[in-house]
């Protein structure tokens, strides 16, 4: 069993947790929320949009920019198929302890 | 299970969290609901002091007076003309909002698929409510209400009307706004038992602003206070140390 390593990075794995629970969130709520930087925040969102995992949109609030990001349904299913990966490997993992043990 | 493991675990579960902490956040973002109760307050004070004052001057002969009042009163008319347009006082309330969350940002939830299907709903139970104001009005203005009895007689269809809001727009609005309409039937019902919660005299418009806009605003800063707790429960659980190890 492999984990999608565009998901398992910690840093995507929270802006995909994030936006799991909401419809839409901006560039700004990401950034204060999880306490990344504005390049390492673009640099995942940008791989994440690349996978298709987040849509990004991009609009103007009279003239200031404000870009917004949404989970896709792409992104969804990944992201549940991560948490179902993650529990059969620690499931695995205990199994193993158990009789080693 | 080492040490290692159990933090990993721990990390873990508080990761599957972030999604409960992030909706709540988002459900109890009140301030454009208290910002928008703010500019009703202020519209009506606007049209409430004016009208008074300028009753007292006319019955007083004072005429300078009088049409003082009546320009203010016309300003506040065109300001609540201003703000009943959605599209004017909508863009508003979502300035002076963006200013008050500053560098916080902005969530949103989907509003509920019902919504856009059966639109005639909110369309009809808007109408309903509104022929119970203005008959409950007209009924009080002819005598057939005791002026006394005029919160409970508006409970009988406010509370219902505010219960359906909550429940028609659910999941984007939180269950904490439930608390407006109970607030509300509780007021009547201590009205009707003769419990004195009522104000007399000159103050007696009171007896409808409080339990409609007071307890609003009560149930927005609720939200506010719970909407502190669950962005602080979401920052810990999303809280990332730039530069750690991989693996969640």
């Amino acid at each position: 069993m492999e984990l999608d390593r565009i998901v398992h990075e910690p840093a995507r794995l929270r802006i995909m947790m994030v936006l799991s629970g909401i419809d839409e969130a901006d560039f700004n709520f990401l950034l204060t929320t999880l306490s990344l930087s504005k390049g390492n925040l673009s640099r995942h969102t940008e791989k994440l949009e690349l996978a298709g995992y987040v849509k990004v949109n991009k609009i103007f609030k009279g003239r200031i920019p404000n870009t917004t990001f949404q989970l896709t349904k792409k992104g969804s299913k990944a992201l549940t198929q991560y948490w179902e990966g993650l529990d059969v490997l620690r499931r695995t993992g205990r199994n193993i302890a158990s009789l080693k043990g | 299970m080492n040490a290692g493991q159990n933090q990993k675990s721990t990390d873990a579960e508080k990761l599957r969290e972030i999604p409960k902490w992030v909706r709540r956040y988002t459900q109890n973002r009140t301030i454009p609901f208290l910002v928008s109760m703010v500019i009703f307050l202020l519209l009506f004070t606007a049209i409430g002091v004016p009208s008074y004052l300028g009753g007292i001057a006319y019955l007083a002969g004072n005429m300078l007076a009088f049409w003082i009042c009546i320009f203010f009163l016309v300003i506040a008319c065109v300001a609540v003309f201003f703000f009943s347009v959605p599209k004017r006082g909508g863009k508003l309330i979502e300035k002076i909002s963006r200013r008050l969350y500053g560098d916080e940002g902005v969530t949103t939830l989907p509003p509920p698929a019902r919504i856009k299907k059966h639109h005639w709903v909110g369309l009809v139970v808007g109408l309903v409510f509104a022929s119970c104001v203005v008959g409950s009005v007209l009924l009080g203005i002819r005598g057939f209400i005791p002026i006394e009895y005029m919160q409970p007689v508006s409970a009988l269809y406010v509370v219902p009307f505010l219960v359906f809001l909550v429940v028609w727009q659910r999941p984007v609005v939180s269950l904490l706004s439930l608390l407006w309409p109970i607030l509300y039937a509780l007021h009547a019902v201590l009205v009707v038992m003769g419990v004195p919660i009522q104000f007399g005299g000159r103050l007696d418009f009171l007896n409808m602003l409080i339990p409609t806009a007071g307890y609003g605003i009560l149930c927005g800063l609720l939200g506010h206070v719970y909407s502190r707790y669950a962005l602080k429960k979401l920052r810990e659980a999303a809280h990332f140390k730039e530069g750690a190890a991989d693996g969640a």
